[in-house]
């Protein structure tokens, strides 16, 4: 008796463990075929004088890719990637942009976050603000600034 | 304090799970000052989408003081996706932040269409994908 629960216990352990691998390792592939989406994207990069920034002409089809993930684990891939130099197929100015670049584009279409004076008011500037054409300081200082953000949980989705 | 309620002036109010609906009188009197059916010419609000309230920030947060409340999505639609598009949704934005701009209480007003504090011009960075509307 005692050997058949052992064996039991053996079989659902390995069953358990099982799942957590090969659910771990499909979310590795969903977050690389993500980033992979993004990387594809022919999208452009246009200034709006109205606006006064660049406006990316591929955020429905962000949205799109990001759809089918969850969103809790995605912010956290996205900011990481923010300070990915690889070459994205998006262009500013007929330029290619870094793939971090677009994460950020993602990351801010997912959720937002205000910061703070001492007053309770918002801040003016922060480093998790950047534009298209950031330098690779900056954007590794925004993937710094929210990634002590979304540690910290002081975001909202959109 | 009163909670914000699901509806104002016949604009459905949308809420995000993590939302304390709880506020300040004087901000449920910003919302029903700018949120109407009818606040844009040839458009119709039908419904917003409060992704912040009295909820997720820390003191001294406008919001954690029940002063400040974020809207996110217009009739359905992020704004972050639908405001570069023009149309329904930016006359809606446009016209929401105009109109508050007249509430006599009101402080921060940002979002896609102005960004102005106690009725100055106030370059905040982001705000291109909410209205962050808060009071005295």
């Amino acid at each position: 008796m005692l050997k058949v629960k052992n064996i039991v216990f053996l079989f659902l352990a390995v069953t358990v463990v099982g799942c957590g691998y090969f659910t771990s390792s499909g979310d590795a592939d969903n977050e690389n075929q993500v980033l992979s989406s993004f990387s594809q994207l022919e999208g452009k990069y246009v200034w709006h004088e109205e606006f006064k920034k660049y406006v990316y002409s591929k955020k429905v089809e962000i949205e799109n890719i990001l759809s089918a993930s969850d969103k809790t684990k995605m912010i956290h891939v996205l900011a990481n990637c923010i300070d990915n130099d690889m070459l994205s197929n998006s262009v500013l100015n007929e330029k290619k942009v870094k793939l971090g670049v677009i994460c950020f584009e993602a990351l801010s279409q997912t959720i937002y976050h205000e910061p703070l004076l001492e007053n309770g008011d918002i801040a003016l500037k922060w480093e998790g603000h950047i534009s298209p054409e950031a330098s690779t300081s900056e954007l590794r200082a925004a993937k710094n600034a929210w990634n002590e953000v979304i540690k910290l949980k002081k975001y909202n989705f959109l | 304090m009163p909670d914000i309620p699901s509806s104002i002036n016949g604009v459905t109010i949308e809420f995000s799970t993590s939302v304390n609906k709880d506020v300040s009188q004087v901000m449920i009197n910003g919302l029903n000052h700018c949120i109407k059916t009818g606040i844009a010419s040839g458009f119709t609000l039908s419904k917003i989408y409060i992704s912040s309230a009295n909820d997720s920030h820390t003191l001294p947060s406008r919001h954690s003081q029940s002063k400040a409340v974020d809207i996110s999505r217009i009739n359905g639609t992020k704004m972050v996706l639908g405001y570069p598009q023009g149309g329904e949704l930016k006359s809606i934005v446009d016209a929401i932040q105009d109109e508050f701009e007249n509430f006599s209480k009101r402080r921060e007003n940002f979002g896609p269409h102005l960004k102005k504090k106690l009725g100055k011009d106030y370059a905040v960075s982001g705000h291109g994908d909410h209205i962050h509307i808060s009071v005295n």
